[in-house]
């Protein structure tokens, strides 16, 4: 979430009475627009708005950090339902641990002897 | 006059009350009843709550029985439970009192006898009797140790891989006779000198023009300290009936890659996965026909973890991830590739009724796709993840499959 300054808003004045109010979007240089005269005049200030953002995420962990992993040579393992905190010790963990080291993916690199 | 008139009048009503009787009932409006096309049948915990149930992917249909096996770890139980296909009602629950005692990983079963095995051993149930057949402990004393890639039957007999010491060890293919149990080693693929071990699929089977019954093994050459992408794969042809090996196809790909599930045999092609491609492999002569690449898989070795299917010649293969694919097995063309379907399918893909239905554990899901077409028909994610084979049964016309606390029947409504 960010507080940005989105524009100016303006204000106009006759004989010392509001007369009506402009925002200009965009425009940061609220003195720049500003004017004045014996009878009328323009006051300008700072218009903000709060910018916000969804990143994609498991609630937990953003989508960009978990889904990045250089230099991995065994295929990814999709567990969807699991987020970062349940899956230490969700039966979708259990599935996957049971899949590295008893079918070793595949592959005898991760599978462990039975002790 | 005044009578006339009042006749008149009720002849007049009598009309109307006859011609209103006459007027036919309104057209009723259709009732239109959307059927979902994952229609849920019924549902039994195997477990009360909260216990979850990390049990086989595999399962099992004897008669009108489906049956499962209880948890690995969390919840330990070597047990197989029995659920009615039509109710949904546990019929029985055995527990193992032999010496193997675990739920077990491949589950497996030709008619009555059902084999459940893993790293551990091997054992034989009769589903009849709800009698223990035979068991092989492979760690007891420590002689080999058990793969738990799928254990093919072929005959009367299932076949098995085996390491010797350790899993980097010399590897044996075992096979035991279904009713006896009598253990039979094969063949043992030894250690080479550069200390590659020999890290063994499951076989496929063929007949050879001679008669003798040819068996294709996928040969992993895996050095403990490199990686897969270090680690030759070959493949070899090795004739059952002579006892000698027919042909070796040498590292027909530089990556380690699926040693779990076996080959599949077409015609005079053997069709064998390795690194992001399907070889297509002459039987007779262990030269490689075509290969497929899929280029949008990772340069990894892919399809690990599913069984390729031979639907007529069509062979649908899961890469692993999101890939499904659909080839021609006489000369390999890709008939369709869905670049997102199914993540992490289980072992078994099923096909029926022109679909091809998957358990999907890393979606959680059941992914109904056309099996001509290519296309998700419909995915249908569990409570607690679908994570199981799915299982057919013709006589209730009926699906079977497992999330991680139920066993659940359903029908698929095919739409038009």
């Amino acid at each position: 979430m960010e507080v940005y300054q989105a524009g100016c808003q303006c204000e106009y004045y006759d004989y010392g009475n509001l007369t009506g109010t402009q925002i200009f979007y965009g425009n940061t240089d609220c003195e720049s627009l500003e004017s004045g005269s014996n009878t009328s005049s323009v006051e300008c200030q700072p218009f903000y708005e709060v910018y916000s953002a969804t990143e994609p995420s498991d609630a937990f962990i953003l989508a960009q950090s978990a889904m990045d992993m250089p230099g991995a040579n065994y295929q990814p393992r999709v567990m969807l339902g699991s987020n970062h905190l349940q899956m230490r010790n969700d039966s979708e963990m259990e599935k996957a641990v049971n899949a590295i080291f008893l079918f070793g993916l595949g592959q005898p690199y991760f599978m462990t002897d039975v002790r | 006059m005044l009578g006339s008139m009042k006749n008149m009048t009720y002849l007049f009503i009598m009309f109307l009350i006859f011609a209103s009787c006459d007027k036919e009932d309104p057209t009723p409006i259709p009732h239109i009843v959307q059927l979902k096309i994952f229609e849920m049948v019924w549902n039994t915990r195997i477990y009360e709550a909260p216990l979850e149930n990390v049990g086989s992917d595999n399962a099992y249909i004897y008669n009108d029985l489906y049956i499962v096996t209880g948890g690995h770890g969390s919840n330990y139980d070597p047990s197989l439970f029995a659920y009615n296909t039509k109710s949904g009602k546990l019929a029985w629950k055995w527990t193992q009192t032999g010496k193997y005692r675990q739920s077990g990983i491949n589950l497996v079963g030709k008619d009555n006898v059902l084999i459940l095995s893993d790293v551990k051993g091997i054992m034989a149930f009769d589903i009849e009797t709800q009698q223990l057949m035979w068991e092989h402990i492979h760690t007891d004393p420590i002689k080999f140790l058990g793969n738990v890639g799928e254990l093919p039957i072929y005959g009367d007999y299932v076949y098995k891989s085996l390491s010797f010491d350790n899993f980097y060890g010399p590897r044996c293919l075992v096979r035991y006779h279904l009713i006896s149990g009598k253990e039979e080693k094969i063949y043992t693929f030894q250690l080479e000198a550069d200390g590659k071990s020999a890290n063994l699929s499951p076989p496929a089977f063929s007949i050879n023009p001679a008669k003798d019954t040819i068996m294709f093994l996928v040969h992993g050459r895996t050095r403990v300290d490199l990686a897969p992408e270090e680690s030759p794969t070959n493949l070899v042809a090795y004739n059952l009936s002579k006892r000698k090996i027919e042909w070796t196809l040498e590292e027909f790909t530089p990556w380690g890659t699926n040693t779990l599930y076996p080959p599949s045999v077409y015609n005079n092609t053997v069709m064998v996965a390795g690194d992001w491609s399907i070889y297509g492999v002459d039987i007779l002569t262990g030269k490689v026909k075509w290969r497929t690449q899929f280029t949008n898989l990772p340069w990894l070795g892919n399809f690990p973890s599913t069984k390729h299917l031979l639907v007529d010649n069509r062979i649908y293969v899961n890469s692993g991830l999101f890939s499904v694919m659909c080839l021609d097995a006489t000369n390999g063309s890709v008939l369709w590739h869905n670049k997102n379907a199914s993540a992490n399918c289980s072992p078994n893909m099923l096909y029926h009724d022109d679909m091809l239905i998957i358990g999907s554990f890393g979606l959680g899901s059941v992914v109904i796709m056309d099996g001509l077409k290519g296309n998700v028909i419909h995915s249908e994610r569990g409570e607690r993840t679908y994570y199981t084979d799915v299982l057919y049964d013709k006589v209730t016309d009926m699906y079977f499959v497992q999330d991680f606390a139920q066993a659940v029947g359903f029908k698929i409504n095919k739409p038009k």
